[in-house]
């Protein structure tokens, strides 16, 4: 019996991961305890609950494993260093300062912060990459793709993994990297980096790829294996803090947009580019990796693979069979990743395939227990009037309040581990009303309002709304509406004014390009889910709901009841569901809200 | 919770140990020497209106001294302590980035130029991709009592070995600023310094 412990730390989405003989036992992301977006410190609060769930002490846990090797890391930051004089000053004293104070004793930090004399093993990063994605998925064997801005020195790598081995083949290393590449565009368009690239894919479809020719041609070169090369005259990232320059600038013509300022055509046409681009690059690259591999199944994982319109576009067009994403795609699952890596390929252990990935729905994280008296008696202090109902009668109620167009925020259970809310912790709303995308974006989520949300539809009942043949549990890949469901846009809408258009029947979850995030819904994985789809299709032959995260903009999904409460009150949600309690707004005295 | 409560008194206790004896030396040394130094600058000069200033360094300097001996567990001596220690801190980490520049003029840019001037490997015109090289090759697996920064020497000897003498500047840097930052006797290095 092997019990290990993964963490990933320090850079972004610092998260922690328990495993037991290869079975996952816990996994959570640091900021959903703290409540700081993509906090990257000491994940202390996720060790804590993994430890707790899996009911052990520090000392029960055999290994300890962290996601990244700093001293190859390090040996790249001097290496670039010198590739950059003498422009790198600047980056190589602020940079060393960090690293000769912590950075180079990190497994002395963590020992110290887990107050265990245990030896830290440091992992390779991409390894930890692609062992996330192999080892939960329902392959045996399959192609291995991980693509982000940056390890220690691969920022893409593609491999085999054959029952409980991974071979990692080849890489492209850094400064050639596709996530940093999307990055610069991401800080270029005004959006913040490592945060933010969602919303430029999500600003694409707005726009048309006008300037996909000046990127290939200027920034970089894709090889006809889908390696690329770029080109660093236009990026700063090596030399300096930011990631472009002003060779950058002058090429499209255009500064660097201001935060929260106005989206011109220009923006949605350079995001518009940008994808077309990553499309083309993807494409050629997994198609490289099928004659090499000669592999049907393909997983992936890495930031990139969060791109849910690129994964969409593979779908469709690679010539790969089955594609299998993890859920927890970033660092947060090199946590995972790490652990399940040490467990079968280092410790040479057997691996069971089963028919489902070993993910559990990736509902890994803490729980919302129906009888929670402290939770209870919060409630009666702050005197809020709530009900406390059977699932069945929840179910009913919900589904009431959805048909009058109530917008209900949903909290119980295990927490998601990854960025997605899969039902968990999730608002959802009637898809078929035509304004909801408008209602939810700006007075719920307070966020742009270009940025579409995602449907979760019964698996049954898939073909009928989109164009999708393989199970979507995660919501990672994007699929189109289907032609009879679609409305035909009225000719010469373009930009933003596509927003006021209604594309489908289910407007509020259909992109301007009638593509969607889907998230299909099965018993095995989802019961209560399943079942309040049912029930919603019962009375309104509709199955399929808009679900987007429980959170406000600029806040991580939320945890705990109170999370869940607190958002409730200080947005203008309808009703919220925590546990088994139903609150209603309307039920309320004025007072609570103060 | 899940930190086991042997450990958890343990490190209390340490820590606990570990104030006192930074009070106990603080109060001692830096009382002695900045009472002695402001003697001294007292006796070699000329007492003008300037010389209060001196005296009130000795008058801290004596009261450092009366607390250590007296009780070093007072509140007072601590938060003196702690201040001091951050104004010390924060010149330190000036002093680092001034540290870092020169050895970036003196290691790194001699070597970046050799780097530029060293031939370079013709590259595949068809391919970006290079043969990975797997970050776990170092020697993990055993619990080796060898200090694990020594592992760097290996990851740089592929290829990079002119890199060396930067490197053990850089450890060398690393160690102090680790051992000065973290140990009993900071406030005695500082009040040398």
């Amino acid at each position: 019996m092997a019990v290990i412990l993964g963490i990933s730390a320090y850079y972004h989405d610092s998260a922690a991961t328990i495993i037991k003989n290869g079975k996952i036992i816990a996994a959570a992301q640091e900021e959903r305890f703290t409540r700081i977006k993509g906090d990257k410190d000491f994940p202390i609060n996720s060790i804590n609950y993994c430890l707790n769930e899996a009911k052990i002490n520090i000392d029960d846990i055999d290994y300890i494993v962290f996601y990244e090797n700093n001293l190859r890391k390090f040996e790249r930051i001097i290496v670039s260093a010198h590739q950059n004089i003498p422009k790198s000053i600047k980056t190589f004293v602020l940079s060393m300062s960090k690293w000769l104070t912590k950075n180079l004793w990190l497994d002395k930090e963590i020992a110290k912060k887990l107050m265990t004399k245990k030896k830290i093993i440091m992992y390779d990063h991409h390894m930890s990459h692609a062992a996330s994605a192999f080892y939960p998925s329902p392959y045996k064997e399959a192609a291995i793709l991980t693509i982000d801005g940056v390890g220690e020195w691969a920022t893409t790598t593609y491999g085999i993994g054959k029952e409980n081995k991974i071979n990692i083949i080849k890489s492209i290393d850094f400064p050639d990297s596709i996530g940093l590449l999307y990055s610069a565009f991401t800080s270029y368009l005004g959006f913040k980096i490592n945060f933010d690239e969602y919303k430029v894919m999500g600003l694409a479809p707005y726009g048309k790829p006008k300037y996909a020719s000046l990127i290939k041609e200027k920034l970089v070169k894709i090889y006809p294996d889908g390696s690329i090369k770029l080109n660093m005259k236009y990026f700063n990232y090596t030399k300096g803090i930011t990631m472009i320059n002003k060779d950058f600038e002058n090429l499209f013509n255009k500064k660097t947009r201001i935060p929260e300022s106005e989206i011109t055509e220009i923006d949605m046409d350079i995001a518009a580019s940008l994808q077309s681009v990553i499309n083309e690059i993807l494409l050629k690259l997994t198609n490289h990796i099928y004659n090499e591999t000669k592999c049907k199944n393909l997983v992936m994982a890495g930031g990139v693979a969060l791109n849910v319109a690129s994964i969409g576009y593979l779908k469709r067009n690679s010539k790969f069979k089955n594609i299998w994403i993890q859920p927890a795609a970033g660092d947060a699952g090199g946590s995972l990743g790490c652990a399940l890596a040490y467990y079968y390929n280092e410790l040479n252990n057997k691996r069971i395939v089963e028919k489902s990935d070993i993910m559990q729905g990736a509902f890994l994280g803490p729980q919302i227990i129906k009888n929670n008296k402290e939770f209870d008696n919060y409630l009666k202090n702050n005197k809020v009037n709530y009900t406390t109902l059977s699932d069945e009668s929840l179910i009913k109620e919900i589904v009431k309040s959805l048909e009058e167009g109530k917008i209900i925020g949903i909290a119980r259970d295990r927490m998601e581990f990854g960025p997605r809310a899969l039902g968990h912790r999730s608002i959802i709303a009637d898809p078929r009303i035509d304004d909801m995308q408008k209602r939810v974006n700006l007075k719920i989520k307070f966020r742009e309002g270009f940025r579409p949300f995602a449907p979760m539809v019964l698996n049954d009942d898939k073909k009928e709304y989109f164009d999708i043949d393989d199970e979507s549990p995660y919501m990672l890949s994007t699929y189109y509406v289907t032609k009879t469901k679609q409305i035909p846009l009225k000719k010469g809408i373009k930009g933003l004014d596509l927003l006021n258009e209604k594309k489908s029947v289910i407007p509020a979850v259909t992109h301007v390009d009638y593509s969607s995030r889907v998230q299909t819904i099965d018993k095995e994985r989802n019961e209560f889910t399943y079942n309040l789809l049912k029930g919603f299709k019962k009375k309104t032959k509709c199955s399929c709901l808009l679900n987007t995260s429980f959170n406000v903009r600029g806040e991580p999904i939320v945890c705990t009841e109170i999370d869940a409460y607190n958002c409730f009150i200080k947005t203008n949600m309808d009703c919220v569901v925590i546990g088994n309690r139903f609150i209603k707004k309307e039920n309320q005295d004025g007072d609570v809200y103060e | 919770m899940y930190m086991n409560n042997k450990y958890i008194d343990k490190v209390k206790t340490k820590n606990q140990k570990k104030e006192l004896i930074s009070n106990y030396i603080f109060g001692l040394f830096f009382g002695f020497s900045t009472t002695l130094i402001f003697i001294f600058r007292l006796l070699y000069k000329k007492i003008n209106f300037l010389s209060w200033f001196d005296v009130l360094f000795i008058l801290f300097g004596i009261l450092c001294i009366l607390l250590a001996t007296i009780n070093p567990r007072f509140r007072l001596l601590s938060n003196i302590r702690k201040k001091v220690t951050s104004i010390f801190n924060f010149i330190g980490e000036k002093l680092l980035d001034v540290i870092l520049i020169i050895v970036y003029i003196i290691f790194v840019i001699p070597v970046g130029l050799f780097m530029k001037k060293k031939i370079l490997k013709t590259k595949d015109q068809s391919s970006n991709f290079s043969i990975y090289k797997k970050s776990t090759d170092l020697d993990y697996n055993k619990n080796s009592k060898r200090y694990s920064i020594l592992k760097i020497f290996t990851i740089f000897s592929s290829g990079y070995f002119y890199m060396i003498p930067l490197i053990i500047i850089l450890i060398i840097i690393s160690i102090l600023v680790v051992l000065i930052s973290s140990s009993v006797f900071t406030p005695l290095i500082y009040t040398l310094f």
